[in-house]
């Protein structure tokens, strides 16, 4: 499920809320608010409170500024573990494509099968 | 030879290249190709509303009401793509239900839910669509993406177009869906973005390829510049199709080139790649990544500067709040390591260290307090290094009173930034009320008597109030006649937690103020006698150092204090002859100073020396098991009392006295270690990493406490305790302590030496052997050797020897580096045989 947070350790909660280590408040604003609708406290009050917990902790600008200027000394990540964590997360068809999956073929129009030729 | 024999063969034909059956995953590059030319084109007879989504010349055409609803479809969508879902399902309820575009409201809600892999609430919506409608198409696509037989679907529509028209679809399955072949093709298509994915399969395959670098340098070579290329020449081809790929790729390729020495490498990933949102030039990772150079401070001081000077203020992708926090958090970090430089453990090299930078110190801390006045951690931070030096006996006068003119402006700010912290308010309450500025104390007052804060000492406030104005009160004759009403409700406001002993000195000595010297005696008597009733035997010194210590406080004349000094510095001039028990009463009367911060001047004169003394003795005698309930309470408070000064430690290490570690409470012990350990400064306190047992122990003492103000205590040293124990990196010795003599007594170095050793002469017996002897062990050693993979011995320091390499790796330098390594010897360093191979590849 791409939804769900994809690490488990509950002391980073960047990880708890699935985002790379640089996120920015946008970006934890809008997953925080995309977990709780997907995991909201009275169906699951546990993962709930976890997330509600990572988010409040990260909240603050000033953690949020210690976690980014935090100095990462463990070794690099492995390539294999990025795209293992990326196959997870297929990606989303920009608005262009989207719209042009609903092309139709009547009169002189052309197929999108025929475009690619 | 070989280029003549060549020439002489006859051109053969190339072999023919074997039909590849059709599949679903293109190339990479075939696909990115497809997915740049598909755009969506209208239909004859197409809603006009549907046209206008993506459509400007339609859209100019629109009414006004439904080009504003066309607009918030066309900003849901762009959300959407953007991973912002919600704000996309929100941005379209203002779409009534009438409005022609509602199918997208719906749509979008559906799209929503498919992203998320939550595919039946996605068809909830999605089957309320009209299937005229362009919303409808697209969905019915994105659900045929998912089919298992799409292949097949595909492969029967192809078939299906030389005996049927395009123009008219044919039912291909029997569901309840139609697939027409545009809807297959489209579907196709959503497959290979979205399943399929070669470009992620592309990248698999070239990561997991090991990396051209020699063997010796894997491990810190982390990145070579062979792969560096590739990953940007792979980022700037699939950007579109594989945004979140990329943006990995990106960001681990950058932590890569910043964890490696190689400062070329790093270079073009910096030049190349552009940083996370707070640094998007990299300014400040360059900094840190310099300051891992011997010579790259100064450069290192450059990024940092240019980053807090040009790039910090002028980003806008964060918010104002954000850079003003990570402006302070620098500052902050630049305070620390001016104040406590990093100077390596043994004795030694402290005594040898440089001395600090004072001024630097105070001007960081207060760049960090202005850029975030709410940094608590920096308000805390500055006061307890303004306070480590006050507390420093051998300051000179002219530099204590330097730091003195510090602290009230600290607290000030403090109290100011950080509304919620008690710690200044309780200082300045003090401190403003000793000063007359009652005006200024009472907000503090007000503040602190109305907040429901956990430490007893905030609902104290209160209480302390009266008492410190009736001290103050006592000051001017004129002001005698209020005196009496503050003691009166001080009296009624004392805390349960206090001993009450000390209230009758207080009344004592404004008798004497008042120069009523017979009702003074008469004060002093009842004292006594209540306390003989009260079946606890008078000890005449603590008797001397509690009235000693009102009188101060009640501002008695010098010449009045004299005789009350009288016996005090008697029991100074005769520590030894003193008892036990009595020195144990007066330390907990002296617990009782701390705990109200009211301690009295001549305090300072004599409590060292009772403390001194208290320590001494208890090395060879406790309590003794016959002990009163109050001689045990009074053992207690002097235990404390002495932790709280730090009697039980020297510059390096808790030392508790051997009767205290072996009577049995554990308790006791715990409080007197961690209280302890919190005093010292930091490489000593990083001790507590060790100490989880006594943490625990307090935390478990703390619920059963009955005492409210111990039970606060008792939490929140094990809180500090354990936020000291997470911030500490030292790593110290299996026994827990950091020898005050570095490596002199290192066990571990004593033990990798002998291995050394061992190793040295296990590998000269066994493998040694002459190569050109037959005899049974050289020609075993021999075997042995040849059958054993070559390996590259660690990098070496001398730039003489050159490093042997992987033989499968042919035509690499000779490279010699060994972290830390100075970039300018990596940019002075011979070219790499690799660059010449990447032109020619390139050409």
């Amino acid at each position: 499920m791409s939804g769900e947070p994809r690490v488990t350790a509950d002391s980073d909660p960047l990880q708890v809320l699935g985002l790379p280590r640089h996120a920015g408040e946008e970006q934890v604003r809008q997953r925080y608010l995309e977990l709780v609708r997907e995991f909201p406290p009275e169906r699951d009050p546990v993962r709930f409170q976890q997330i509600y917990t990572a988010y409040k902790s990260i909240e603050d600008p000033l953690l949020l500024a210690r976690r980014l200027l935090d100095r990462d000394d463990d070794p690099p990540r492995d390539w294999n573990e990025i795209l293992q964590e990326q196959k997870a997360m297929p990606p989303k068809l920009n608005v262009d494509v989207l719209l042009s999956l609903g092309n139709k073929t009547v009169g002189n129009s052309p197929l999108p099968s025929d475009v690619s030729k | 030879m070989h280029v003549a024999r060549n020439r002489k063969q006859k051109k053969s034909n190339p072999p023919k290249r074997r039909k590849l059956r059709p599949t679903l995953a293109q190339s990479p590059q075939r696909l990115q190709v497809r997915v740049n030319r598909v755009r969506p084109i209208a239909w004859s007879g197409e809603a006009e509303s549907d046209v206008a989504v993506f459509d400007d010349q339609v859209f100019a055409r629109l009414e006004p009401d439904t080009a504003r609803e066309v607009t918030l479809v066309r900003e849901a969508l762009r959300m959407v793509a953007d991973s912002f879902g919600d704000n996309a399902n929100k941005c379209l309820e203002s779409i009534s239900r009438r409005s022609p575009l509602s199918e997208w409201r719906l749509f979008v809600r559906g799209l929503v839910h498919w992203y998320h892999d939550r595919f039946d609430e996605a068809q909830d919506n999605w089957k309320r669509l009209d299937v005229q409608r362009r919303p409808s198409r697209i969905s019915k696509a994105l659900t045929a993406s998912r089919l298992s037989n799409l292949k097949e679907l595909t492969e029967a529509a192809k078939t299906s177009t030389v005996q049927q028209p395009v123009q008219q679809p044919q039912p291909l399955e029997a569901t309840d869906a139609t697939y027409d072949r545009e809807l297959l093709a489209a579907a196709t298509l959503v497959h290979s973005v979205r399943v399929a994915r070669p470009a992620i399969l592309e990248a698999t395959r070239e990561l997991s390829r090991r990396e051209r670098v020699p063997a010796a340098l894997a491990k810190i070579a982390v990145l070579g510049m062979e792969r560096l290329e590739w990953i940007l020449a792979f980022c700037s081809q699939y950007r579109q199709l594989e945004p979140q790929l990329v943006r990995a790729l990106e960001e681990a390729a950058l932590e890569r080139a910043m964890k490696q020495p190689f400062v070329d490498v790093n270079q073009v990933a910096v030049a190349k790649i552009a940083g996370p949102p707070h640094d998007p030039d990299n300014l400040y990772a360059l900094s840190v990544y310099h300051q891992r150079f011997e010579s790259g401070m100064a450069q290192a001081e450059a990024f940092k500067s240019r980053y807090l000077s040009k790039s910090l203020p002028k980003n806008e992708k964060i918010s104002a709040k954000l850079r003003a926090a990570i402006e302070s958090e620098i500052h902050l970090e630049d305070a620390r390591s001016e104040a406590y430089p990093d100077v390596g453990d043994s004795i030694f090299a402290r005594m040898l260290a440089p001395s600090v930078d004072n001024k630097a110190v105070i001007k960081s801390y207060k760049l960090a307090l202005k850029a975030y006045p709410a940094n608590a951690e920096a308000h805390c931070e500055y006061v307890d290094w303004i306070r480590e030096h006050l507390d420093d006996e051998r300051l000179r006068k002219e530099v204590r009173a330097t730091f003195e003119l510090l602290i009230e402006p600290a607290m000030v700010a403090w109290a100011e930034g950080v509304p919620d912290e008690i710690e200044p308010r309780l200082w300045l309450v003090d401190h403003l009320l000793e000063n007359e500025r009652l005006e200024e104390a009472k907000p503090h007052v007000q503040w602190l008597a109305g907040s429901r804060h956990a430490d007893p000492r905030v609902r104290a406030t209160p209480w302390k109030w009266e008492l410190l104005e009736a001290m103050r009160l006592c000051r001017r004759k004129a002001w005698f006649i209020d005196v009496q009403e503050k003691l009166d409700a001080a009296a009624q406001l004392w805390p349960s937690w206090l001993s009450r002993d000390w209230l009758p000195y207080f009344h004592a000595a404004f008798l004497l103020r008042q120069n009523k010297t017979t009702q003074y005696e008469q004060a002093r008597n009842e004292i006594r006698q209540s306390r003989i009733a009260s079946g606890r035997p008078v000890c005449e010194l603590t008797d001397a150092v509690m009235m000693l210590a009102a009188a101060q406080h009640m501002r008695i004349p010098a010449a009045d204090l004299k005789t009350l000094r009288s016996p005090v510095d008697a029991a100074v001039a005769s520590l030894k002859k003193l008892e036990f028990n009595d020195l144990l009463q007066t330390a907990s009367f002296f617990l009782d100073l701390y705990r109200t911060n009211l301690r009295y001047p001549a305090y300072r004169m004599h409590g060292g020396k009772f403390a001194d003394e208290l320590a001494l003795r208890l090395q060879f005698r406790v309590k003794s098991a016959d002990a009163t309930p109050e001689q045990k309470s009074d053992f207690r408070a002097a235990i404390y009392w002495l932790s709280l000064r730090g009697a039980f430690s020297d510059a390096y290490e808790v030392q508790l006295p051997q009767s205290l570690e072996s009577h049995g409470e554990l308790a006791l012990v715990a409080v007197a270690i961690v209280q302890c350990l919190l005093l010292k400064r930091k490489f000593v306190r990083a001790k507590l990493a060790k100490c989880t047992a006594q943490i625990d122990l307090l935390r478990q003492t703390a619920a059963t406490e009955t005492d409210p103000y111990y039970r606060y205590w008792f939490n929140s040293l094990a809180e500090r305790a354990t936020e000291e124990a997470a911030n500490s990196s030292f790593n110290l010795n299996p026994f827990g302590s950091r020898s005050p003599f570095g490596w002199l007594d290192s066990e571990d170095d004593d033990e990798e030496d002998d291995e050394y050793e061992d190793d040295g002469v296990q590998s000269r017996d066994y493998d040694s052997f002459d190569p050109n002897c037959d005899c049974p062990s050289c020609t075993a050693a021999r075997k042995r050797a040849s059958s054993t993979p070559v390996v590259a011995p660690p990098p070496r320091l001398n730039p003489q020897l050159d490093l042997p390499f992987d033989p499968d790796i042919p035509n690499l330098p000779t490279t010699r580096i060994d972290p830390p390594v100075d970039p300018d010897f990596r940019r002075n360093r011979p070219k790499s045989p690799m660059d010449k191979n990447r032109k020619k590849n390139k050409r």
